[in-house]
């Protein structure tokens, strides 16, 4: 039995009285994983424990069954490319890539090589010889990404690979990333964004506040939050009298409506038995409804809905 | 809205003078520097010789009213100014002397531990304050503002200005004020009302040429740490080019007066002698502003002249400024 | 972790040889010698003592020349890499911090030991010194033993207070290595100064009357002060090396 991909048990990090992640517990199976939560939700510090840059406060943490901070040959396996900007603007991509792979043990000539692959395999053939100081932020970004995968680690770890690309950067990083999961590697994807991850992995870590909120995918965390209530909207004609009817239904759990009386919020414990009145209210003469909205089993709803839950807000 | 109808134009309250631009690049540096715990304990140390100077204005002024103290505290001038001649004569009439005892101790002051505080202080200060905003391309959101260069770099000057106050000018200001308290009689102030005026020219002295070299070393590089070690190094090769070529000046003295110093182990003390002056101070930032400091206070010598050292300190200042100037309109421009 | 020592040997080497730090380089080199010529330009022959000479050139050369490259080259040792927000890529690296701290120690020594024995070479043909080849001698086997030293120190002083790196090694150097190892007392024996000094006096033959100049000078033999150097700047490594395993260094908070 392969050992886990990650491994958290109670572990907390404290900055003097701030709490940047508190009692994480979770052990996740190799594998391909989002990390999604909002600026200064944790990610970062999630990730810096991870790699072995910070200590846990509290608690244990094991990457691929070895202690990142006291195992540091760990790392070999592990390739990161954080958030921050590369600002060495004299020397070549090549040059550095070629560096960062030897400072892995690998010989002169192997580095190379393995630098100049990876640095190919991301499109940089014709400009990684150039200094990376006249390179576009794209670029800044392949190459730190070159340096992250030409030793073959197993776990590819990136913390916002997204931010400033151009959308033809963000397919073709996503397209790449795609590939390497295909490949049966790992990965954690940390992204404020959320539906560029749902588009590379279904599977994710909800953070916030320093806490993970869930993981899964967006259908089991719905699933976990069955009894929670669900905002749908209705628009139409004739909702003022579809309204009185629902008070007494038992997954009815409160309504608004919008500035017209075209547009009613609702709130639902039981979307298909409300989508079932709803059918069949939508026969009645009275009413004539013209559009359903509902977050349904996207992430972003999956993550609103958790963040309720975390408030208390039911 | 227009392309040249920038938002802020829109703005309809009330709005601060266009002369006071600069004020706001001056408090957000002072602001950001004060954020460093180091900064705040050297600035806290830095008062303690303001403290011992105070207690050298005290037995002064006690050793006018009690004769029995004359002599241990014209030797204590002595230790302090270095100045023989001074000695002597505040044996004789400590009241008369009074003056000029007060400006050697705010020189003293000024000269020796002010002068490594202010390599130290501008030394945490200045690297970043023009550096960091290159680095970061901070300079653009300045100057997407209606705000001139010459308001920024003012700005900036102004926050060295503000640190070098603090530990000299407030200092030195507050020993006047605790020697004409402590003083027998309050006619005092009649006797020394230029000292404070001197004070402020001092300080005038040291503020401008320093905040100019000091900025220049910020603007020549995005790396404050190279900004930081040509600032020290422009005061260490100062220092030691004087020092080692001093030694000719000195060895033509003494061959001159071979009759006064004596030879052998003694001649080595007689070629530290005080009263020394060399064309080389010319090339140490330390000298150059000790002797126009000196001669603020009324206590450099008659006979020689004082404009090369006013001269040098002058050219540095404008030159450093105006590379500052063009180091920032180049980046505009680009 | 010695072949990623060697790599960060090799690209600090290579990244390094820029115009800039070129010229720094024959600053430091040329400086020395430049003021020695000037001054012997400004009196007679043999006008001034020979010990003073000496000493003249121990400082301008020895101390003053590796305080300088040392200032630029070890001190920002871990700050540098923290600036420019490369530190990261480095510590993910298993033998990456180590390798840093031992590869930029070994960079730092090589350019302040070469820019000194040149300097060392300038100076003693400009001093008329009676015997210019040994001075020249003895002071590069001191310089290359202060850059040594000093360069240990200085990447402690970067490793420990990475923010205000310089500050701290310039007060350092003034207080302790300036001050302190003057004060006629045993603390002055934990300076490195006063051991380099001691090792100039000895091998020079400087002899000066006063009973500060052995507390100055030094009375041990010879290889006392070469120990205590070589302890001292192994002691000194290895707290640098132990800080740098243990340090959390500021990395990208969270945004």
């Amino acid at each position: 039995m392969s050992e886990p991909l990650l491994q958290l048990e109670h572990v907390s990090r404290f900055y003097k009285t701030v709490i940047g992640v508190g009692d994480l517990n979770l052990e996740l199976p190799l594998g391909a994983y989002g990390l999604i939560g909002p600026n200064g939700s944790g990610k970062t510090t999630f990730i810096n424990l991870v790699t072995g840059m910070l200590r846990p406060s509290i608690g244990r943490v094991r990457v691929l069954g070895k202690n990142p901070v006291r195992q540091r040959e760990v790392l070999s396996r592990i390739g990161l490319c954080p958030a921050s900007d590369l600002l060495y603007p004299n020397i070549s991509a090549l040059q550095w890539v070629e560096y960062m792979i030897g400072l892995h043990g690998f010989s002169r000539g192997e580095a190379k090589q393995r630098a100049q692959e990876s640095l190919v395999s991301l499109g940089m053939e014709e400009n990684m010889r150039r200094p990376i100081g006249s390179y576009s932020l794209g670029m800044r970004q392949r190459t730190k990404l070159a340096q992250a995968i030409a030793h073959s680690p197993q776990l590819l770890i990136l913390d916002e690979p997204f931010n400033g690309l151009d959308p033809i950067g963000r397919h073709e990083l996503s397209e790449f990333l795609k590939k390497w999961i295909e490949q049966g590697r790992n990965l954690i994807l940390a992204s404020h964004i959320l539906h560029e991850v749902e588009a590379i992995t279904s599977a994710f870590l909800l953070i916030h506040g320093g806490r993970v909120l869930a993981s899964g995918d967006a259908r089991e965390v719905r699933s976990m939050l069955s009894g929670f209530p669900v905002e749908v909207e209705v628009e139409g004609d004739g909702l003022e009298g579809f309204a009185q009817k629902l008070v007494s239904q038992t997954w009815f759990s409160g309504l608004s409506f919008g500035e017209s009386k075209r547009l009613l919020k609702l709130s639902v414990t039981d979307q298909t038995q409300f989508l079932e009145y709803l059918a069949a209210a939508a026969c009645e003469a009275e009413v004539n409804l013209t559009a359903v909205r509902s977050p349904d089993g996207s992430l972003e709803g999956a993550f609103g809905l958790l963040l309720r839950a975390h408030r208390g807000e039911g | 809205m227009p392309l040249h109808d920038v938002g802020y134009r829109a703005w309809d309250g009330l709005k601060s003078s266009r002369l006071l631009r600069w004020w706001v690049v001056a408090t957000v540096g002072i602001q950001l520097a004060f954020r460093s715990s180091w900064l705040s304990r050297t600035l806290i140390v830095s008062w303690i010789p303001a403290v011992v100077i105070g207690v050298g204005f005290f037995a002064y002024e006690q050793s006018i009213v009690n004769p029995m103290l004359r002599e241990g505290i014209s030797g204590l001038v002595g230790v302090a100014t270095g100045d023989r001649e001074l000695v002597s004569l505040v044996r004789q009439n400590p009241e008369e002397m009074r003056e000029k005892v007060w400006a050697s101790l705010v020189l003293v002051f000024f000269r020796y531990p002010q002068a490594i505080v202010m390599l130290l202080v501008v030394g945490i200060v200045a690297p970043k304050l023009i550096s960091y905003d290159l680095r970061n391309r901070g300079y653009l959101l300045y100057f997407s503002r209606p705000l001139r260069v010459w308001e920024y770099i003012l700005g900036k000057s102004f926050v060295i200005w503000f640190f070098l106050a603090l530990i000299t000018t407030i200092p030195a200001l507050v020993l006047y004020v605790i020697g004409v308290f402590l003083s027998p009689q309050l006619n005092v102030i009649l006797l020394t009302w230029d000292l404070p005026l001197r004070i402020l020219a001092a300080s005038a002295i040291l503020m401008l040429p320093v905040a100019a070299v000091a900025l220049a070393c910020s603007a020549m590089t995005i790396e404050s740490r190279y900004a930081a070690f040509s600032w020290f190094a422009i005061w260490v090769v100062g220092w030691v080019s004087y020092s080692v070529l001093s030694v000719g000046d000195r060895i033509r003295l003494v061959q001159e007066n071979a009759a006064t110093y004596p030879r052998g182990a003694g001649r080595m003390q007689a070629m530290e002698m005080n009263d020394f002056q060399s064309r080389w101070e010319l090339l140490s930032p330390y000298h150059l502003l000790g002797r126009a400091q000196q001669w603020v206070f009324g206590l450099y010598p008659e006979e020689r002249a004082i404009w090369p050292y006013l001269a040098v300190l002058a050219t540095v200042t404008v030159v450093s400024l105006w590379f500052v100037h063009r180091k920032l309109r180049s980046r505009l421009q680009a | 972790m010695w072949h990623a020592t060697l790599e960060v040997i090799r690209f600090e080497s290579k990244r390094t040889r820029t115009a800039g730090r070129v010229t720094l380089w024959l600053g430091l080199a040329l400086f020395p010698a430049l003021l020695m010529f000037l001054l012997q330009s400004q009196v007679q022959a043999e006008a001034i003592p020979g010990d003073v000479l000496a000493l003249m050139s121990y400082y301008l050369v020895v101390q003053v020349g590796c305080m300088l490259g040392l200032l630029l080259w070890a001190t920002p040792a871990v700050g540098a890499e923290l600036e420019a927000q490369t530190w990261i890529y480095l510590a993910m690296r298993p033998h990456g911090k180590i390798a840093l701290l031992l590869g930029k120690y070994v960079v730092a020594t090589l350019w302040t030991a070469s820019a000194g024995i040149v300097s060392a070479a300038g100076v003693a043909a400009c001093s008329r010194f009676p015997d210019a080849p040994l001075l020249a001698a003895v002071l590069a086997g001191l310089v290359v033993m202060a850059s040594v030293c000093y360069a240990a120190l200085y990447i402690l002083i970067g490793v420990a207070v990475q923010a205000r790196a310089t500050i701290v090694a310039v007060v350092y150097t003034l207080l302790i290595e300036g001050v302190l190892s003057t004060v006629p007392a045993t603390i002055n024996k934990f300076t490195v100064c006063y051991r380099l000094r001691a090792l100039l006096a000895d091998w020079l033959d400087i002899s000066l009357a006063g009973p500060e100049a052995e507390a100055i000078f030094g009375y041990e033999p010879a290889w006392q002060h070469l120990v205590s150097l070589a302890v001292y700047t192994s002691i000194v490594l290895v707290i640098a090396l132990w800080i740098m395993r243990t340090k959390e260094f500021p990395v990208a908070a969270d945004a």
